[in-house]
C-alpha cells in the first residue's frame, strides 16, 4: 500500500497506528495552512489576489476532508464495517474509541487482506519529514528574521553606514544613526580575546586527554568538561557580574570590572569544552599505525604528538577552533551581563564594550514593532546568522576534508 | 659489504645525553598539559563553591516553594521554577519525537547523496545559530506570524527548534552504536526496514536516545535569550503550590530570566537571593547532566556486544 493509496483511496484496510499517524500528519498541515492563509488575507490588499488566494484554502480543506474520509473509511473496513458507519463521527468519544483503539479483524475480511503492516508507509513518511525538518528550520530561521528586517534593509537603510560607522544612536530624537562598527568590533575583539585564552587551554587539554591520560583519568576529565559545558550562559554572566567583577577590580585596580577582559574570560570558559571535544575527536581520528610507526622509530610521546599527530590532525584542530569561535560570537547572556554594556570602539582589554548579540537582547524589548529601530535589530540578526553560518560552513568543509583523505 | 656497527649490550641500554634530554622534555610536557587540563576543574569547583557559599543563608525548601515578594527583592522562586518546568516539558514534547525521527532518518534511511549531505549540514548549522537569532526567529515566526503571541507555547517551540540538534546528535550516536550485523540478521528473517528499527535498533539504543533527551532538558532549562521575547516575562504572580498554575497560551516566568532580572534590573535585592536562584539553576542543570552521565556509564557496562 503506497502513501497516495492510504491518503486518497476508499478501498482496502488500515490499522490503528496508521489512523493515528494520519491524524498526526493532517493536523499540522491544517494548522500551518490556516495560519498562512489568515496572514495572507490580512497582508494582501489587492482584490484580484484575494479572490485567487481564497481558492487555495478551499481546495486544501476539500482535499483534507477527502483524506480524512478515506482514512476513516479504510479504518472502518478494518473493523469489518461498511462506510456508512462514518456517521459514528457524530458520537465523539465512542468514535475515537472505535477508530483509534479497537483492533481490526484478524486475517482477511470482505474488504481486503490483514492490515498488520499498513502503518509502515505512513511512519516512513513521517520519519522522512522529520529528517528534512532541519533544512526547513534553517531556511525558516533565515526567512522569518529576514522578513521582519527586509522592509528597512531595502528601503532606507544606508548599508555602508550600517557596517562602517561607529555611531549607534537608534533612539536619538533628531538624528537617528544606525552604525554597527563598534558593535562588530566589540563582538570580534571579545571573541579574539576569548580564543587567545581558550585555544591553548583547549588544545592542551585535548592533547593530554587523548594522548597522555590513563583511561580512568580520561573519563573523569571528560565528565568534568561535559559539566563545564552544561552551565547555562546566564550563570556565566552572573559569575562575571559578581565574582569576576570583583577580581578584576582588585587585580587591575580598575574602576569597574565589567570589561572586555571579563567577558572574554567567561566566553573562554564557555568555548573550551567545545574545543576540547572536537579537537579530541580529531586526534582520535588519526590512525594508530601513525603512532606505532613513530614510536617504533624511537620517538617519545611528545615527539609523536608534536611531529606526527598535530600535522596529521591540523584540519580537525582548526575546525575545533572555528566552532569555538562561532560559539563565542553567538553567545548572548554572558556578554550582555559582563562586558560593561557601553557602545565603544574597543581600546584594550579593560575597555567597556557591547556586542551585536547583547545589543539585540538589550533593545528588542523596548522597541515598537515595525519601527526602524526594530527592523535594524533584525538586520543585525541577519548579520549574525550570516557570520555564524559561514564560520560553521568552513568548519564543516574542513572536517569533511579530513574524512576524504 | 662490511658495515659492522658495534652495538654492545652495555651501550645499548645506558641512557645517552639525548635520551635523558628527551625524557626530561617528555616529563615537563606531561606535567604542563596535566596542569592545563586540571585548570579547567578549578573554575567549575570555584563557581559551584562560591555560589553555594553565598547562597547558603537563603537556601531552604521554603525558598523553592515561595513566590518572589516585594518587587522581587525578597521571597522565593516558585513562579520562575515552575515556569522553567513548563517550558522544558512542552519543548521536550515537540523536539524529542522530531529529533529522534530525524536521527532515525539520517542513520537508517538516508543514502549517501548530496541531499543527505545538505541535511547533515543543516543540522550542524542549526546547532551553530546564535541563541539570540533563535529568539528573533521565535518572535517573527511564532509570536507574530503564527499569532501565538508571547506565550509558553511560542517560547517552547523556539526552545524546541534550538535544542533539536542536541537530540539528533546523541540519537545518531546511539543508533550508530548498534552493530550492522543486528540489522542484517533481522532483514534476513524477512523483517521490513521499519520492523527492524522498531524491534531491534531502537530497543538496543534506547538508553543512548534517553541520554540525548536528558541533555536536551538540561540545555532547554538553562537558555535565556530565546525565551526573553517569546514568552518569558519578568514578573507574573501565580498560586503557590499549584502545579497547574500556568496556562500554555499565557506568559510565564523562567528561572534563567529571573536570575538575569534580579541581578541586573532590580536594585536592592536581598543579598543571597540571586545566588540562591543561580544555585538552583546550576544545580538542576548539573543534576540532569549527571543523570545522563550515569545512564551512559550504566549502558556501557551492560552492553551485550
Amino acid at each position: 500500500m503506497n502513501f497516495i493509496h492510504i491518503c486518497f483511496s476508499f478501498k482496502g484496510r488500515i490499522n490503528r497506528t496508521t489512523w493515528w499517524m494520519m491524524q498526526l500528519l493532517t493536523l499540522p498541515i491544517l494548522l500551518i495552512a490556516s495560519v498562512i492563509t489568515y496572514n495572507a488575507y490580512t497582508a494582501l490588499a489587492m482584490p484580484i489576489l484575494i479572490t485567487s488566494v481564497y481558492l487555495i484554502p478551499i481546495a486544501l480543506i476539500l482535499a483534507l476532508i477527502w483524506v480524512s474520509l478515506a482514512v476513516t473509511t479504510k479504518r472502518l473496513h478494518d473493523r469489518d464495517k461498511q462506510a456508512w458507519w462514518l456517521l459514528i463521527y457524530f458520537i465523539p468519544v465512542i468514535a475515537l474509541f472505535e477508530l483509534g483503539f479497537m483492533k481490526g479483524t484478524r486475517g482477511n475480511n470482505r474488504f481486503g487482506p490483514d492490515s498488520e503492516t499498513s502503518s509502515e508507509t505512513v511512519i516512513e513518511m513521517l520519519i522522512r519529514l522529520c529528517g528534512v525538518s532541519a533544512i526547513v528550520f534553517v531556511f525558516g530561521i533565515f526567512f522569518f528574521v529576514f522578513r521582519e528586517g527586509a522592509g528597512f534593509l531595502f528601503g532606507g537603510l544606508n548599508l555602508g553606514q550600517f557596517l562602517t560607522s561607529p555611531e549607534w544612536y537608534p533612539t536619538s530624537l533628531s538624528n537617528k544613526r544606525y552604525g554597527t562598527l563598534a558593535l562588530i568590533l566589540g563582538t570580534f575583539s571579545v571573541t579574539a580575546l576569548a580564543m587567545c585564552i581558550a585555544v591553548p587551554f583547549g588544545l592542551g587539554a585535548a592533547i593530554f586527554v587523548s594522548e597522555f591520560c590513563s583511561p580512568k583519568l580520561r573519563e573523569t576529565f571528560k565528565v568534568i568538561i561535559e559539566l563545564l559545558a552544561a552551565i547555562p550562559s546566564v550563570v556565566w554572566g552572573f559569575i562575571g557580574l559578581t565574582l569576576m567583577n570583583q577580581l578584576i577590580i582588585a587585580v587591575f585596580n580598575a574602576p569597574i570590572g565589567l570589561t572586555m577582559l571579563n567577558g572574554g574570560i567567561m566566553l573562554a570558559l564557555m568555548s573550551v569544552p567545545i574545543i576540547v571535544s572536537i579537537a579530541e575527536d580529531a586526534l582520535k581520528a588519526v590512525p594508530d599505525s601513525y603512532r606505532e610507526a613513530a614510536e617504533a622509530l624511537g620517538a617519545t610521546r611528545w615527539q609523536v604528538v608534536y611531529r606526527v599527530l598535530l600535522p596529521a590532525a591540523k584540519n580537525g584542530l582548526l575546525a575545533a577552533v572555528l566552532l569555538g569561535a562561532a560559539r563565542s560570537i553567538g553567545e548572548t547572556m554572558a556578554v550582555l551581563m559582563a562586558t560593561g554594556h557601553s557602545v565603544n570602539i574597543p581600546s584594550g582589554p579593560l575597555s567597556w564594550i557591547r556586542t551585536l548579540t547583547a545589543t539585540i537582547a538589550a533593545e528588542l524589548g523596548e522597541v515598537a514593532r515595525g519601527d526602524e529601530h526594530y527592523q535594524v535589530l533584525f538586520i543585525i540578526g541577519i548579520l549574525l546568522f550570516t557570520i555564524t553560518f559561514i564560520v560553521n560552513l568552513i568548519a564543516d568543509l574542513v572536517i569533511k576534508g579530513i574524512r576524504q583523505q | 659489504m662490511n658495515t659492522d656497527i658495534q652495538v654492545s649490550p652495555e651501550t645499548m641500554f645506558t641512557e645517552t645525553e639525548i635520551d635523558r634530554q628527551k625524557r626530561r622534555i617528555e616529563n615537563v610536557v606531561r606535567i604542563f598539559l596535566l596542569l592545563m587540563t586540571s585548570l579547567m576543574i578549578i573554575p567549575l569547583l570555584l563557581i559551584i563553591g562560591y555560589l553555594l557559599y553565598k547562597a547558603l543563608p537563603v537556601l531552604s525548601l521554603e525558598f523553592l516553594f515561595a513566590n518572589p515578594k516585594d518587587n522581587m527583592r525578597a521571597g522565593g522562586i516558585w513562579a520562575p521554577f515552575l515556569g522553567t518546568i513548563y517550558l522544558v516539558v512542552v519543548s521536550l514534547l515537540v523536539s524529542a519525537p522530531i529529533g529522534v525521527f530525524a536521527a532515525v532518518y539520517l542513520n537508517e534511511y538516508a543514502r549517501e547523496s548530496w541531499f543527505t549531505r545538505i541535511t547533515n549540514l543543516a543540522v550542524v548549522n542549526l546547532a551553530g545559530v546564535p541563541s539570540i537569532v533563535h529568539a528573533l526567529f521565535g518572535v517573527g515566526a511564532f509570536v507574530l506570524f503564527a499569532g501565538l503571541g508571547e506565550s509558553i507555547l511560542a517560547a517552547s517551540l523556539t526552545l524546541a527548534i534550538m535544542t533539536l540538534p542536541v537530540i539528533i546528535a546523541s540519537t545518531t550516536e546511539a543508533l550508530k552504536a548498534v552493530p550492522m550485523s543486528f540489522r542484517e540478521a533481522c532483514w534476513n528473517l524477512g523483517a521490513t526496514r521499519w520492523q527492524t528499527i522498531r524491534r531491534i535498533v531502537i530497543p538496543n539504543s534506547i538508553s543512548g536516545i534517553l541520554t540525548g533527551v536528558i541533555l536536551q532538558v538540561s540545555r532547554a532549562a538553562g537558555e535565556t535569550a530565546p525565551i526573553m521575547f517569546t514568552g518569558a516575562v519578568f514578573y507574573k504572580a501565580i498560586a503557590e503550590g499549584n502545579l497547574f498554575a500556568y496556562n500554555i497560551t499565557e506568559q510565564c516566568m523562567a528561572l534563567s530570566l529571573h536570575l538575569f532580572t534580579i541581578s541586573t534590573q532590580v536594585p536592592d535585592v536581598t543579598e543571597g537571593i540571586p545566588y540562591g536562584t543561580a544555585v538552583v539553576l546550576v544545580g538542576s542543570v548539573l543534576l540532569v547532566n549527571a543523570a545522563a552521565i550515569v545512564l551512559r556509564i550504566y549502558v556501557r557496562t551492560r552492553k551485550k556486544w
